[in-house]
């Protein structure tokens, strides 16, 4: 038999294939790419024709907010801040104790089998359309709201920060929870064996360990608190008020962007003021993210 | 008297990642139908080498790879040479078994139903499923598998032991139908039996392959090569008969390592 | 106070947190489908939404936004899922290895993160104004998968990387492209990543209110013959039901047979996706 000739030369049907499938893949890919980088610069684009107009010191210092007034329009974003962060405070007031405790609660304590029940079920809740919270806050938390707090109006910032609640805790337990099971076995059983109870555990060993995710799930928590749009609109009454009290009615930056939009002509100045907030609102849900990246980039690190 | 031509020619080679110098001018003959080890320390670069041979190390990002490796008589670093079309015809086995989530029927056959057969006359053919059995079986029966797999053929390959994993792995390179093998530490996460089996497979291949091994385990060299090479800190120190290498060093450095002063 | 009463209250008082949650959770889901479910017929599925006495869309059902809904997940699923997840691939198993990629996504994995109403403007400045195509179905169903786009490519990648790179050596190891590795091996083991991916940006994209707001949903709109038409969608009509509407009673009737019919339909495809991953999880474990 002839000795097989090696050649290693190239198929060129089979190199074709190739070269016509990353071809698409890499088009797909400039397409993520550009996409997603016009968002910074449709955000930055329409906002600069807007500062050429308004300084942003005004911008961001300005206690009234009133874009369609016919002679003086004010673009003040204080009310809109100060609306937005109490609204996401008050939230973080009620989410954060309880998503806490109930996240050490599953980890930790629950039996598997409850386990096994409350993480999906926790997942899922997290996927109900904030409409549908609003929807629910709006005809029936609205009216134990009046009851017991007796606010100035049906509708008003801490009703809001109620329902932004219960969107932020299944975001911050499923995150917390993954953390705190993250947290290796041995170390609990170390922190046993040398006479720690269950809780003196947790307190010492478990918490310590998966702090920066359990903080990581706070701040996420938060970003989405922030940016959340139709619960909040549907709720906090949206008047622009620049009050910190939780029984007034406010005005929050995603809120101020639903209602107005569909009311400003196209390249108006209010128009353009609307993406002067936009970009506000992202600039800070993306440092806030950040942050979170951060914290959980440290706590990966820690348990390499 | 006929000088035999050694299988694979390895001429100045020099791999670089990045600016990390990792094989320096390495001069190696290997023989065909022997067992050539590759020992040395970890870091020493001797996985790097084998992974030349079937150009593995293309995909390692910032790999440069210089010099030539001939393999009968064709170097496969060298213009209009397809590394895929190197890949077909040199099996690998690597450090952890690592077969397909898949039947173990599917495991071997993937490859061939890929590339099929090239008859005679060099004309290409798929195969058909009679021949894809036939290719099957007399794989596993290579690599001394079938008796112990051939009535759960359709079964994950993920139900069977490491030791028979990995067996199946060799099966799966046996199927492209090579002419060299190579093994980077294929025993490293195996017991003692299993990789005493492994060892057993090893000679018997030789009858019919060229097989380089690396291995950390200098008396599993010692039990299986005909000739082993050492590597130190990317360079090949000495090469030669197994026995002589281990019995009668001629390099410090080597006799070191051999006598377990350092590594 | 010894030791284990202690833990015994941090306990009770770590299940009470729980028992909070897990109560909340209830009440919200159980109003719902107390209050959806004498709604729900027939008719209220398959009859568009009709104008009362008092001018509001109360009468009749939800067929119209029911089908507005349905066409802008159709809108992601062609549009937005294709490009994200080929475009994902091509990041991961051609240039995952630069070490930029990594800083990239980050940014990606942050972008997922920013609120919805943001890629509205996105979506205004882009497809409305930009690109003309008006306040239109196109321009909605785009900017909702500009939404998406960052989720479903963080969760692609995820399941890209969970298969092991030694199967990928394996595979061109036998003399494989790099193509074929993808096609025989990363894409179908990691399939049950990107689908789950796939489906909860579909879910998301069908509970979303904010994005199509801004770029195209309209209350009295009809069922849209193109691209170009305006549309209804599920989510907005609840909205206009609860915030803008009079005859108060009948509206708010008529937003809980629709947030059952859309809680639902978005659980529903949660709940595919959680089985989805436990049956694949089974299926492939390395």
């Amino acid at each position: 038999m002839a000795k097989k000739v090696s050649t290693y030369g190239v198929d060129y049907s089979r190199r074709f294939t190739e070269i016509l499938v990353s071809g698409a893949l890499f088009i797909c890919m400039l397409i993520c790419l550009s996409v997603l980088f016009l968002i910074f610069w449709m955000l930055i684009g329409n906002s600069i024709p807007f500062f050429e107009e308004v300084s942003v010191y005004d911008f961001l210092t300005g206690d009234q907010w009133n874009p369609f007034h016919p002679n003086y329009p004010l673009f003040g974003v204080q009310p809109l801040l100060t609306g937005t962060l109490l609204v996401s405070i008050i939230a973080g007031v009620i989410a954060i104790p309880i998503g806490l405790g109930a996240s050490i609660y599953i980890s930790e304590v629950a039996d598997p089998k409850v386990k096994n029940w409350l993480k999906p079920f926790i997942e899922i809740i997290a996927s109900v359309p904030s409409v549908v919270l609003g929807l629910f806050a709006v005809i029936i938390l609205a009216d134990y709201v009046m009851i017991i707090f007796d606010p100035y109006s049906r509708l008003n910032a801490l009703l809001g920060g109620i329902i932004l609640a219960v969107m932020m805790i299944p975001i911050q337990v499923t995150i917390a929870e993954e953390a705190m099971n993250a947290v290796p076995n041995s170390l609990r059983e170390a922190s046993y064996a040398l006479g720690a109870t269950r809780w003196e555990t947790i307190r010492h060993a478990v918490v310590p360990a998966a702090f920066s995710g359990i903080v990581a799930s706070i701040v996420l928590a938060l970003g989405r608190a922030i940016g959340e749009t139709m619960a909040v609109t549907m709720t906090t009454g949206n008047a622009a008020l620049n009050t910190w009290n939780p029984l007034y009615p406010v005005l929050t930056m995603p809120a101020t962007l639903a209602i107005e939009i569909p009311e400003a002509a196209s390249g108006s100045l209010q128009y353009q003021a609307l993406f002067a907030v936009g970009l506000l609102l992202f600039i800070i849900t993306f440092a806030v993210n950040i942050v979170a990246d951060i914290v959980l980039a440290r706590y990966r690190e820690a348990y390499k | 008297m006929v000088i035999p031509i050694p299988k694979i020619e390895v001429q100045d080679l020099n791999v670089y990642f990045e600016k990390n110098h990792a094989l320096k001018n390495v001069d190696i003959n290997i023989e065909e139908k022997e067992i050539t080890a590759i020992i040395g320390p970890s870091g020493c670069g001797k996985s790097t080498f084998i992974r030349c041979v079937n150009r593995m190390n293309d995909l390692v990002l910032g790999c440069t790879v210089k010099g030539s490796v001939t393999v009968d008589g064709k170097d496969i670093y060298g213009k209009g040479v397809d590394a895929v079309e190197v890949r077909k015809r040199i099996g690998m086995v690597f450090q952890r078994p690592n077969p397909f989530p898949k039947s173990i029927f599917e495991n071997i056959a993937y490859a061939p139903r890929l590339h099929g057969f090239v008859d005679e006359e060099g004309k290409h053919h798929s195969y058909n499923k009679q021949q894809l059995k036939e290719v099957v079986e007399w794989s596993l029966k290579r690599a001394a598998l079938w008796e112990e797999v051939s009535d759960r053929l359709d079964k994950s390959a993920y139900n069977l032991s490491g030791g028979q994993q990995q067996r199946l792995c060799i099966a799966r390179a046996l199927a492209i139908k090579p002419e060299i093998i190579l093994f980077d530490e294929p025993c490293s996460a195996l017991d003692p039996i299993a990789t005493a089996k492994i060892e057993d497979l090893l000679i018997d291949l030789k009858k019919d392959y060229t097989v380089l091994i690396v291995t950390h385990n200098m008396q599993q060299a010692a039990r299986v090569a005909d000739r082993t090479a050492y590597f130190y800190l990317g360079e090949l120190i000495e090469f030669g008969e197994t026995k002589q290498i281990f019995e009668r060093p001629e390099k410090d450095l080597t006799e070191q390592y051999i006598t377990g002063r350092m590594g | 106070m010894n030791r284990n009463d202690k833990q015994t209250i941090i306990f009770g008082l770590l299940g009470a947190c729980m028992v909070i949650v897990v109560l909340t959770l209830i009440i919200i889901l159980g109003s719902i489908i107390v209050n959806g479910i004498p709604m729900l017929s027939w008719d209220f599925l398959t009859r568009s939404p009709e104008i009362d006495d008092t001018g509001a869309q109360t009468e009749g059902g939800i067929w119209g936004p029911l089908v507005g809904t349905f066409y802008l997940m159709m809108l992601v699923l062609g549009f937005a899922i294709p490009v994200g997840v080929l475009g994902t691939i091509f990041l991961v198993e051609y240039l995952g290895k630069y070490s930029w990629n990594r800083i990239l996504w980050i940014v990606i994995n942050n972008l997922a993160g920013v609120p919805s109403i943001v890629y509205g403007l996105l979506g205004v400045a882009l497809f409305v104004g930009y690109l003309e195509f008006g306040l239109s179905l196109i321009a909605a169903g785009l900017t909702l998968g500009l939404m998406v786009l960052p989720v479903t490519m963080v969760a692609t990648r995820e399941a890209l990387e969970a298969v092991p790179q030694s199967l990928r050596d394996a595979s061109i190891a036998l003399g494989a492209t790099r193509w074929q590795t993808m096609r025989h091996h990363t894409i179908p083991y990691s399939m049950s990543g990107v689908l789950t991916g796939i489906i909860l940006s579909m879910s998301r994209a069908a509970g979303e209110t904010a994005p199509i707001l801004v770029t195209g949903v309209v209350a009295s709109a009809a069922i849209p013959n193109s691209l170009t038409d305006s549309f209804q969608a599920m989510p907005y009509y609840i909205y206009i039901l609860v915030t803008q509407t009079a005859n108060v009673d009948r509206a708010y009737a008529v937003a809980w047979g629709a947030a059952l019919v859309l809680v639902g339909l978005v659980v529903g495809m949660n709940l595919v996706a959680i089985v989805i991953r436990k049956r694949y999880r089974k299926k492939y474990k390395w």
